[in-house]
């Protein structure tokens, strides 16, 4: 069989098992693909070996069908990762409308105009412009590192204080979000220092071991929200329009692929990040935008931020996806390039074909199950993948990241502030004073 | 609740508490509308889950903590590194293969052995500071344990050490030995010299040269090279020059030379007078046959990426045969040509590395040449490490990192250019020539150290002129080769200083010793 046919099996195939994997909750795709990384190791020196020309189209499509397809468990069953959180309070005012369905549609378009918007317009002039942007930029990467993370703190606003006597009464009820914030975001930050510096976790398994913190900050804390507040969902319509046209979409594509490009591009910024800054920089107001511009940016940042990695002159290692990648494989050549780019354009659209159905197969299940019952099973199997990776340990790391996730959902502030599990110490260390901190706590 | 506004359409199924009361709108988990701002009561459960997690976040993390501050880092094999192991932070106990250079940024690096596998170590600039201020910096043959994050990426793999705090070095036993008695069976050793200085040549401005330091001393003459950063760390370095030293430097080659190197200022001890300690007490004496023994009786270091054997010296070019297929093997030589792949092709690069008459093919990845820190041209000299592959019964070698592509001379290998035939008398140069070249031989007088040179007078059977040797133009070699009594072939321009004449040796090889 020819390589052509291969690469096109591989992408079929990693495209539906990603989009499978991207309905269930709280599942992440790097979470498999970290699975998929450690079978292509233990059968690299068998006949079973499998070669670059089946593992990287497939690892591509899986990340595509997932970026895509799992706006269904993020806006039907509220278990958004990171980069969807921001999808969250307009998707979840759609599914209390009934329109979950015209949501999350209207959020894999977005999706497919982000893959347009890398196909057509990134990805042709990447070889030629970012490695010079890479150049340019990869001496400053600590500042604007400190400058997100300072803007991404003061733009936290105060929800309350505005009524009733002064006194401290009113003085807590106007910082208690911002303070939940910044405690959300130096506890994650202490959580990242011991995981970057020593983590418990077995070094093994070393590749996986933030994502126990990552599946306690994110994942769990929607699970257990949900079984708690056991919110009832309407009756949701499927409707044969999305109440789109072409201005929304280019609107969207313009805030969108402004964030996601940020996430992907700088090291540590994730889509969220990326679609806070987007949004403050674009100020769309129209809903819809908003959420088709959200599409756009988790496709940009989770697809973009892996074929940085095989950008010829480029080689950028950005997001989870690439790191395992390159454990595996060091891209060459615009051969490689062309093979991703390719393999990306056909997940991407058999990733939308398959959003539909999915969309409708998942609207019927939760509405013959029970929501809570829905989010005990994807607790469930959440746990155990972390147990089955990283053993006890990583299930009480996960436990202490519940904890911290839990703070902004609870308190009101941004989920966001979570992230400063990586920001704030690789933001120290690339600033050179990482070491003096974890001096003092004792770490080193 | 019975002033709560009616749920809004669509609203009504959800529990009273998920409904703002004032507006009617869903908020969630929420206690304030984030609509308009009105307090929303909670039922008990969501307060003490917002109570339970402040506990579980704080507690936990404390407890995290604490396992993680006392818990051991585990050592780990090279031999046994995968990559599943990527990100880990682990300890290793080995020996330091190569002295610590210094990179541009002020980072340091090294490559370590622990007997199953070797790894390239790096240290921050911060960290290259905290143990050259410390005299840590690892030498060739040093015991170091330290603890490092791991990053392992196909077939290479690396270490960022962690911190400098629990880095424990034991250095190698090092033998002092007579200037005259340094020998090539030395190269990869440290060894412990001592003398007078008799002169130090700062390195020319813009130019990546070393400094050079003269020692002199009852048996003879070497030349010990540093860079900046280490002669910055040198106590008492405003007096060297004429004072009496000891140090301890490692045995290199250089252009087929033997080459002494200072990797730390602090290896350097200004003395109150001349040596006396004997050069071979029996204490190290036996120190250094056991560590002779001890290299001899090693087995082979195995190299990481590929595991096989790896020659510790490098090969000429032409001892590349195709006998060595499959072998991993380090080849020294000049770079005669680099063809880039072309564009929109899949092909590696292309060198040639020559060596006399013998010539090789050397390929690698465009992913390799990334690495590559100071990229090959043509003329320079290049150490490289590889697979053999033999094609058309013509070896070529298969470079797989670009850590194993090493710079060792960026000067072309030229032969002095000096064309002994045109050599005019002394006395034949008048000030008429100004300006022009000419090629005189003689013998050099004393030397006379100036900023950026040294002076000789050149004296033949016509006459004497003073002869002017620029750092930024005359290479350390040829330099380190010229002493009093020397006769010499020089190629320069005639000028004039003071009133006197005198040549300017022209840039390059322009002073050749004559046998």
């Amino acid at each position: 069989m020819s390589v052509f046919w291969i690469a096109l099996f591989a992408t079929l195939a990693g495209t539906v098992i990603a989009s499978l994997l991207a309905c269930l909750p709280g599942l992440h795709i790097y979470n498999v693909m970290g699975a998929l990384v450690l079978a292509i190791i233990a059968l690299a020196d068998t006949q079973w070996a499998i070669a670059p020309e089946i593992y990287l189209p497939m690892m591509a499509a899986m990340i595509v069908g997932w970026s895509m397809v799992n706006t269904i468990p993020a806006v039907l069953l509220g278990t958004p990762d990171e980069s969807a959180m921001f999808t969250v309070l307009p998707g979840q005012k759609y599914l209390m409308d009934g329109r979950g369905f015209e949501g999350t549609m209207i959020t894999a378009v977005g999706g497919l105009a982000g893959a347009f918007f890398l196909i057509l317009v990134v990805a042709p002039f990447a070889p030629r412009y970012l490695p010079v942007s890479q150049e340019v930029l990869k001496g400053h990467m600590h500042w604007v590192l400190w400058i997100i993370i300072t803007f991404m703190l003061m733009s936290e606003w105060p929800k309350g204080g505005n009524r009733g006597p002064a006194g401290w009464a009113k003085f807590y009820d106007a910082w208690k979000t911002l303070l939940a914030g910044l405690a959300t975001f130096f506890l994650a930050g202490l959580l990242g220092f011991i995981i970057l510096t020593r983590s418990p976790v077995s070094h093994e398994v070393a590749f996986q071991n933030i994502m126990p913190a990552f599946v306690g900050l994110f994942a769990i804390p929607w699970c257990l929200l949900n079984i708690i507040s056991a919110a009832d969902m309407p009756k949701q319509t499927v409707t044969k329009s999305l109440a789109v046209n072409g201005d929304i979409i280019l609107r969207s594509v313009w805030s969108g692929s402004l964030g996601g490009g940020l996430a992907a591009y700088f090291p540590i910024v994730t889509g969220g990040v990326g679609g806070m800054l987007a949004g403050h920089a674009t100020a769309q107001r129209d809903e819809r935008i908003f959420i088709m511009g959200q599409g756009v940016s988790k496709f940009i940042y989770f697809v973009g931020s892996f074929i940085l990695m095989f950008v010829p002159g480029l080689h950028l290692t950005r997001g989870g996806g690439a790191w395992m990648a390159k454990t595996l494989y060091t891209p060459s050549g615009i051969s490689d390039y062309y093979l991703i780019l390719g393999s990306i354009a056909v997940a991407s659209a058999v990733a939308y074909l398959l959003m539909e159905p999915l969309t409708k197969l998942t609207l019927k299940f939760i509405s013959r199950y029970n929501y809570r019952h829905v989010s005990s099973v994807a607790l469930a199997i959440i746990i155990l993948m972390v147990w089955g990776i990283t053993g006890w340990i990583g299930v009480f790391i996960m436990a202490v990241g519940t904890g911290i996730g839990l703070l902004p959902v609870l308190f009101g502030s941004r989920r966001l502030n979570c992230l400063g599990i990586l920001l704030f110490p690789i933001a120290c260390n690339m600033s050179g004073f990482g070491e003096t901190i974890t001096g003092w706590l004792g770490l080193t | 609740m019975s002033n709560d506004k009616q749920a809004l359409p669509g609203h009504e199924t959800q529990s009273h508490e998920m409904n703002c009361i004032n507006c009617g709108r869903f908020v969630g988990a929420v206690s304030k509308c984030p609509y308009c701002g009105a307090k929303v009561e909670k039922r008990m459960s969501l307060v003490a889950v917002r109570w339970a997690a402040v506990l579980l976040a704080t507690i936990g993390l404390f407890l995290l903590y604490l396992m993680a501050k006392y818990r051991e880092i585990p050592v780990v094999k090279l031999g046994d590194v995968t990559p599943t192991m990527n990100f880990a932070q682990i300890r290793i106990e080995g020996q330091a293969q190569s002295d610590a250079r210094t990179f541009r940024n002020g980072g340091m690096g090294f490559t370590v052995s622990d007997g199953t596998g070797v790894i390239m170590v790096f240290m921050s600039p911060k960290q290259a500071k905290d143990l050259a201020a410390s005299d840590r910096v690892p030498k060739a043959g040093d015991k170091v344990n330290f603890a490092g994050g791991l990053s392992v990426a196909e077939d290479e793999a690396s270490v960022r050490l962690i911190s400098t705090k629990d880095f424990q070095i034991t250095r190698a036993p090092a033998a002092a030995v007579r200037l005259a008695n340094i020998t090539d069976a030395m190269v990869g050793k440290s060894i412990v010299i001592a003398g007078k200085v008799v002169d130090v040549f700062p390195p020319p401005a813009n130019t990546k040269r070393p400094y050079a330091l003269k020692i002199q001393d009852d048996s003879g003459e070497q030349t010990v090279n540093f860079w900046q950063s280490e002669y910055d760390q040198i106590q008492g370095k405003d007096v060297l020059n004429g004072a009496y030293v000891r140090l301890r430097v490692s045995v290199d080659t250089y252009q087929d030379k033997i080459q002494l190197k200072l990797a730390a200022g602090g290896d350097l001890e200004i003395l109150d007078g001349p040596p006396t300690e004997a050069y071979s007490s029996p204490g190290k004496k036996a120190a250094a046959t056991y560590a002779k023994k001890k290299a001899t009786a090693a087995t082979p270091a195995r190299d990481f990426s590929r595991g096989r054997s790896v020659q510790s010296n490098s090969l000429s070019v032409s001892e590349v045969t195709t006998a060595l297929d499959g072998k991993t093997v380090r080849v020294r030589g000049r770079v005669d040509s680099v063809k880039p792949p072309q564009e929109g092709t899949k092909q590696p690069f292309a060198v040639m590395l020559k060596d006399k008459d013998a010539a090789l093919r050397v390929t690698y990845w465009s992913a390799v040449d990334e690495v590559i820190p100071v990229k090959p041209t043509p003329g320079t000299l290049f150490e490289m490490e590889g697979v053999v592959e033999v094609y058309q019964d013509t070896p070529q070698l298969k470079v797989k990192s670009g850590y194993k592509v090493k710079l060792v001379d960026d000067a072309p290998a030229s032969a002095p250019a000096v064309d002994v035939s045109r050599a005019v008398p002394v006395s034949s140069i008048t000030a008429a020539n100004k300006g022009e070249t000419r090629v005189v031989q003689g013998t050099l007088g004393v030397p006379r150290a100036l900023r950026g040179g040294v002076a000789y007078t050149l004296t033949d059977d016509s006459g004497s002129i003073d002869l002017v040797l620029w750092e930024s133009l005359v290479p350390t070699d040829v330099l380190g080769a010229l002493a009093e009594g020397v006769k010499v072939a020089v190629s320069g321009e005639v000028g004039e200083y003071e009133g006197q004449l005198q040549l300017k040796a022209d840039r390059g090889y322009s002073a050749m010793v004559i046998p």
